[in-house]
């Protein structure tokens, strides 16, 4: 019973899967078999294992300078592109969350902005990249220190990947189901607290697709721009390698591009399906403080209670 | 001087020839400590007319009077059980009633407000599974959290939109029973929208009939009194010499508004 169990478990999750990345590699080597050049005796499409071989080097020291042979490890390069996929898409979540809430929650908001960000949002991180140039030159008139490429990559990346969460969280306002408002009616409940305590938890679970959705586009883009760029980062490598005919790092760097774009998926995922309980933590830390405070302060006694409960209900009804 | 009352209110939806008429010129008074059941069968503007109530429709035409005072928004005053419970699902049963109780009593200490909490929570029998989420509930008992969280902020009136209505006959007639001992203790002034006459006569000391209009809208008809004394259970109440009699003549009426509103419906 339990093995059969476990065999389910290996057969799905190793088994299987490892048949699939073996077909794949015979792809690869099939490929790089039929590009055969007999005059240099090399493949145009290197093998698995010439790819393997040419860019070890990268590999064998991920995270370090090797300024005398002049390159620098994968990891390093990863390093730089996630950091600017974390300010580009930082900003840009920043910014969609309190735009989605308007465009769910005004009609005349949406009425307004609704069209434009529909034309905007098809607009590819090739176009957005030499116009968020215009934005660093603009800026660079005023602050010479700033890293023009870098910036350019950041709004490039901003501008690509706001729209899932500005459209998903606007999505989720909608979805608000009218008794919660009725029951916020009743209560009187003010607008802060019609936000922080309705409004924003009903929408959260619409929010972090919106957020996972929108990481999975900024890590597109940040290969683009990069590659635009031509600097620095993962695409910038993948560039320079194909730029001076060493593709057999050029193909791991692709493959190294999928796996990262991969785990930051699987990453998303988790925060997203416990989206909840991560923003409980504030709440929860709220409670324990007003609990301090109750216990420090004089309490009522229970003879009080109906008395302020009249009272309440007197200047209700005055 | 009536707690709650309704003059010649009016409310329909829609303009022009699309427009419909839902309640019309329904007058109504509820006095203080009474328990008023009205009784419709679906589409006869039970939910409007209970919205209206509740402040959470605007009348058309006519007024909502609270104490002799017109109403023009919901409040907490006027406590609403909906019917299908209106939980938030991201809090506990704790958590929910605390959510209703924080803003209608700020002047209550944090463990003063969990404390008035879990007392009404007790109430409802829920003590057991007060820091379950909705989720975890069944329907009867998400009703009870309901419930619990409304009488919590201690409304005037208690204004309840079948809510029992989606529960399962067994289920529905616990609650039934318990939601008549509860207010035998508390008198509080209820009025209950249900489309369950037996639920009517069990719980009301008054069961108006909501009665379909000819094309122009329902109107309230006359009050029958239930002379059935208290305390009641659906035992005690299937077998006094008045509810079969009160119940015949209450469906009578129902049945014969709704023939007469459907033939003027084919004969247009």
């Amino acid at each position: 019973m339990n093995s059969t169990k476990l065999k389910k478990m290996f057969v799905d999750n190793v088994a299987l899967p490892s048949i699939g990345i073996a077909i794949c590699l015979l792809l690869w080597c099939f490929l790089s078999w039929a590009t055969w050049d007999a005059n240099t005796s090399s493949s145009d499409f290197p093998s698995p294992i010439t790819t393997w071989t040419d860019s070890a080097k990268y590999f064998a020291t991920p995270f370090s300078h090797n300024d005398s042979e002049g390159f620098d490890g994968i990891g390093l390069e990863i390093w730089r592109s996630l950091k600017l996929v974390a300010m580009g898409y930082g900003m840009a979540i920043l910014a969609a969350v309190p735009i989605g809430f308007l465009l769910g929650g005004s009609y005349r908001f949406s009425r307004m902005f609704d069209p434009i960000f529909q034309i905007l949002r098809p607009i590819s991180p090739l176009a957005w990249f030499p116009l968020a140039g215009l934005i660093v030159i603009a800026i660079r008139r005023h602050n010479k220190e700033i890293d023009a490429t870098q910036l350019q990559c950041i709004f490039t990346i901003a501008m690509c990947s706001i729209w899932p969460t500005i459209l998903n969280t606007a999505v989720g306002v909608r979805a608000i189901p009218q008794d919660y408002l009725n029951v916020a009616k009743v209560l009187r409940l003010s607008a802060f607290k019609l936000f922080s305590r309705i409004l924003l938890p009903a929408t959260i679970p619409y929010m972090f697709t919106g957020f996972r959705l929108s990481l999975g586009i900024a890590w597109l883009v940040i290969v683009a721009a990069e590659m635009l760029s031509g600097k620095s980062g993962i695409g910038a490598f993948v560039n320079n390698q194909y730029q001076s005919g060493t593709y057999g790092p050029m193909i791991a760097a692709v493959i190294v591009i999928g796996l990262v774009g991969f785990v930051l998926d699987r990453l998303m995922n988790v925060i997203e399906k416990n989206a909840t309980l991560i923003l409980s933590c504030p709440s929860l830390v709220i409670r324990f403080f007003q609990q301090l405070r109750s216990q420090s302060s004089p309490s009522f006694s229970n003879e009080t209670v109906p008395a302020l409960i009249q009272k309440e209900s007197c200047d209700a009804s005055a | 001087m009536p707690l709650l009352e309704l003059r010649n209110v009016s409310k329909g939806y829609g303009k022009g020839l699309m427009r419909t008429e839902v309640i019309k010129d329904m007058n109504l008074s509820v006095e203080e400590g009474e328990f008023v059941a009205i009784v419709g069968y679906s589409g006869t503007g039970k939910t409007t007319l209970i919205s209206t109530l509740a402040g959470l429709k605007t009348p058309d035409s006519g007024q909502v009077l609270m104490r002799g005072e017109s109403v023009k928004q919901p409040g907490p005053d006027r406590g609403m059980v909906f019917q299908n419970y209106s939980l938030l699902p991201w809090l506990s049963v704790r958590e929910n009633v605390l959510f209703a109780v924080q803003p209608v009593l700020p002047n209550l200490s944090y463990a003063e407000q969990i404390a008035h909490c879990e007392k009404y929570i007790a109430m409802v029998k829920l003590s057991h599974a007060i820091d379950k989420k909705p989720s975890e509930l069944s329907g009867g008992m998400r009703q009870r959290v309901s419930l619990a969280r409304t009488l919590a902020t201690q409304p005037k009136v208690l204004l309840m939109d079948e809510p029992l209505s989606a529960l399962d006959a067994l289920t529905r007639a616990t609650l039934q029973n318990e939601i008549v001992s509860i207010w035998e203790r508390d008198r509080r002034t209820v009025v209950l929208i249900t489309n369950d006459v037996d639920e009517a006569i069990l719980m009301a000391d008054r069961v108006i009939p909501l009665l379909p209009g000819k094309g122009q809208g329902s109107t309230l008809g006359e009050p029958y009194v239930v002379d059935i004394d208290r305390p009641r259970t659906r035992e005690s109440v299937a077998h006094h010499p008045s509810f079969k009699p009160l119940k015949k003549a209450i469906i009578q009426l129902l049945l014969g508004a709704r023939r007469e509103s459907q033939e003027l419906v084919a004969v247009s």
